[in-house]
């Protein structure tokens, strides 16, 4: 192409020189021609203009205006008398003024017009040539080049363009280079290191792809491609689990017609919501299986332009399992209210058993009494006062009446005692055990200092507990165990903690006269007795009070025993809350 | 031993009774007097031309007014304020204990049913408020 541009170039030049040149030339030309005819003029018309032959002057006229470079010719005697005229181009004329002399004195004029346009139209003809002949040689030169060009590069051309388009198509082999051609080769290493580069790319490419479309099939999760018109664009194979479609009929489907219809409305925003590229996340919404039924599915989605990239979830088990849950806990709450109404009826029921029980008591302690008093006192009084008039026997029916008096009045005492326990309120405190145990040990050594009994007493038994009543609980126990090993010589007596089934259970053992376990469920009965009043004093009423102070603080209380071989009596409390640090 | 009158508060006949024979036993000379309920007996601390008792022994479970209702009313008043009031009663209740010392009685003493410990404590209840103790100084009537 430069080539071309030069050529044309050189040869405008060349025209153009050429040009001003001949110009040049031509101007000088004329300028001796001007001169030459201004002679030429001068000596033709002095002798006519003096002999004022004006025939000869016209015929002069005409014969000199034949030649194309006049194109003015005015001939006029010395009054200014027109005799010749001519005039020929409108055109730019030199024109020039000639006197006519004869022997010194002016006999005429002549005014001469000359013209360059004939030179000029040579001069273009010319340029018009040259120009046309440049042409010619550049389209020659083209043609020449084509020919050339095309005759000689096509088949290398040829061969690499093939090797190319195998390249486009995918088949990544290395270039056939051209042999003839030497100057190919780098272009063709080049493409060739090309080629090499791209299907480097597109192997990793498709390396990663295949990656990516392994995972796309093997994920759990729904996975999804969608666009913002609401189509599936591409779904991994657990949807067709999911929804029960096989994949042919899910992908390219409008997703919208597969939604519940109240779930539309807040599908439909999700939709705006990603088509504003912003992205939808734990959005949920049912999906209708092809069975019918609903799934819930939750939605975590991205956009990315008019597509949408989703990841989602069935979690159709998990809303049954909340909506279970909610029920039951409608449910529980259903039950909690009836309970907590059935407590209340209970509790009133029970405060009015209560005030019953207080009135009963306090009734009890006035009224059940007295007349005891009154039996006892006139008894003694008769046996006072009438004692010389009655028999022996009569005495004696006096003093069984006065014993059976103040029997009663025992067993109203201990009733009215243990009436008052479930009654009286409690102050929980942390308390030790085995500090009660001790004092209540020294009380009954005390009170008997001739026995012997080994007490065996474990430390660090604190409890929760109301210490009025947990000393009432220790001291009948360890005085049961006192008790019913009195008619042994040696008696060994323990307050212990043991642990059964991760529960702390404290007990109170001895080795006295134990009892028969098929009888162990009287044991807690007021004023059920297992052994005789002569063998072990007692009115039948300490393991029932044990037994009230033990329910009292939320605990069990049981026994194991065998006869002669000592009884145990465990029983659990709660234990004292684990002491913080600057609590009292 | 102490002059004057005791006022035994007592509905019960046969207590009466007993409550005399056992001061007798425990040699405690002083004249009873019987009020059978609250009423009487106030109207007993009351009346104009009684000389106020050495010693009140006060039931506590009586018709018409109650006897925790006669220590009250003593104590609200100028001339029986001072008057000691012994609490002999069947009841050890805790509610009754705690209303009669609130109230101002000078002792609670629950009557035993074993006639031998009554006569006993009759005996002691008149040693100790006849004979040990100083009354109050005699008020104006």
């Amino acid at each position: 192409m430069m080539l071309v541009v030069l050529i044309s170039l050189v040869s405008i030049t060349v025209g153009i020189v050429d040009y001003l040149y001949s110009s040049r030339m031509q101007t000088a030309q004329f300028e001796s021609n001007a001169a030459r005819y201004e002679s030429d003029l001068h000596q033709l018309l002095e002798l006519p203009l003096w002999n004022v032959d004006d025939a000869l002057i016209k015929k002069i006229g005409s014969a000199i205006t034949t030649n194309k470079e006049f194109a003015y010719l005015s001939i006029r005697d010395e009054k200014q008398r027109v005799i010749y005229h001519y005039s020929k181009y409108d055109g730019d004329i030199i024109k020039r003024e000639l006197v006519v002399r004869h022997n010194g004195q002016i006999i005429g004029s002549a005014e001469i017009g000359l013209t360059l346009q004939p030179y000029q139209a040579e001069n273009r003809r010319m340029i018009m040539a040259g120009i046309g002949i440049a042409f010619l040689l550049i389209a020659l030169l083209f043609g020449v080049m084509r020919w050339v060009l095309s005759s000689l590069l096509k088949k290398p051309m040829d061969t690499l363009i093939g090797s190319i388009t195998e390249v486009v198509k995918g088949k990544y082999q290395q270039l056939a280079s051209p042999q003839t051609y030497e100057e190919f080769s780098p272009i063709v290493s080049s493409i060739d290191t090309m080629s090499a580069v791209v299907a480097n790319r597109e192997e990793s490419l498709r390396k990663k792809s295949e990656e990516l479309e392994h995972y796309f099939t093997s994920a759990l999760d729904l996975l999804c491609i969608a666009d913002t018109d609401g189509y599936f664009l591409k779904l991994n194979p657990e949807w067709e689990e999911t929804l029960g479609y096989p994949m042919t009929e899910l992908v390219g489907r409008k997703f919208l017609e597969l939604v519940h219809p109240d779930d539309m409305e807040g599908t439909l925003q999700a939709l705006s919501t990603l088509s504003a590229q912003n992205s939808a996340l734990n959005f949920t919404n049912r999906y209708r299986h092809k069975d019918g039924s609903y799934r819930w599915i939750e939605w975590r989605s991205y956009p990315v332009g008019t597509m949408i990239y989703a990841s989602a979830r069935d979690i159709t088990e998990r809303k049954r399992a909340e909506d279970e849950i909610s029920r039951l806990n409608e449910e529980l709450h259903r039950h909690a209210a009836q309970l907590e109404q059935q407590v209340a009826a209970r509790t009133a029921q029970l405060e009015a058993a209560n005030k019953e029980l207080e009135a009963f008591s306090y009734s009890a302690s006035h009224d059940l009494r007295a007349p005891l008093q009154t039996i006892d006192g006139f008894s003694r009084a008769l046996l006072e006062d009438y004692g010389d008039k009655l028999g022996a026997e009569a005495k004696d029916y006096l003093q069984r009446l006065r014993a059976a008096a103040q029997h009663m009045a025992g067993l109203i005492d201990d009733l009215l005692k243990l009436s008052r326990l479930t009654r009286a309120d409690m102050a929980l405190e942390p308390v030790d055990l085995g500090e009660l145990a001790c004092a209540v040990a020294d009380e009954l050594r005390a009170q008997e200092p001739a026995r012997e009994v080994a007490f065996e007493i474990a430390a660090d038994a604190i409890v929760q507990g109301d210490k009025r009543l947990l000393a009432i609980l220790i001291q009948n126990l360890l005085g049961n165990a006192w008790k019913f090993t009195s008619k042994h010589p040696r008696a060994r007596i323990e307050f212990g903690v043991a642990e059964r089934d991760g529960e702390r259970v404290y007990y109170v053992r001895d080795d006295g006269a134990g009892f028969d376990m098929t009888r162990v469920d009287k044991l807690f009965i007021p004023f059920q007795r297992l052994h005789t009043t002569s063998d072990f004093p007692g009115q039948g009423i300490g393991l029932a009070t044990v037994r009230r102070i033990v329910a009292r603080h939320g605990g069990r209380i049981w026994a194991e025993a065998m006869p002669e071989q000592g009884a145990t009596f465990y029983f659990t409390l709660p234990a004292a809350p684990a002491r913080t640090p600057g609590s009292i | 031993m102490k002059e004057g009158n005791i006022l035994l508060v007592e509905d019960n006949p046969d207590h009466a009774i007993l409550t005399r024979r056992a001061l007798k036993q425990g040699n405690v000379a002083n004249p009873v007097v019987v009020a059978e309920d609250g009423q009487a007996a106030l109207d007993f601390l009351f009346a104009s031309g009684n000389a106020l008792p050495a010693l009140v022994l006060l039931d506590l479970k009586l018709p018409k007014v109650d006897g925790l209702e006669v220590l009250k009313r003593m104590r609200a008043d100028e001339r029986t304020r001072r008057v000691p009031v012994v609490i002999l009663t069947s009841s050890n209740d805790e509610r009754d204990l705690a209303a009669g010392y609130d109230l101002g009685a000078n002792s609670y003493i629950r009557k035993p049913v074993d006639f031998e410990q009554f006569s006993k404590a009759a005996r002691d209840i008149g040693l100790y408020w006849l004979i040990l103790n100083e009354p109050p100084p005699s008020t104006h009537r």
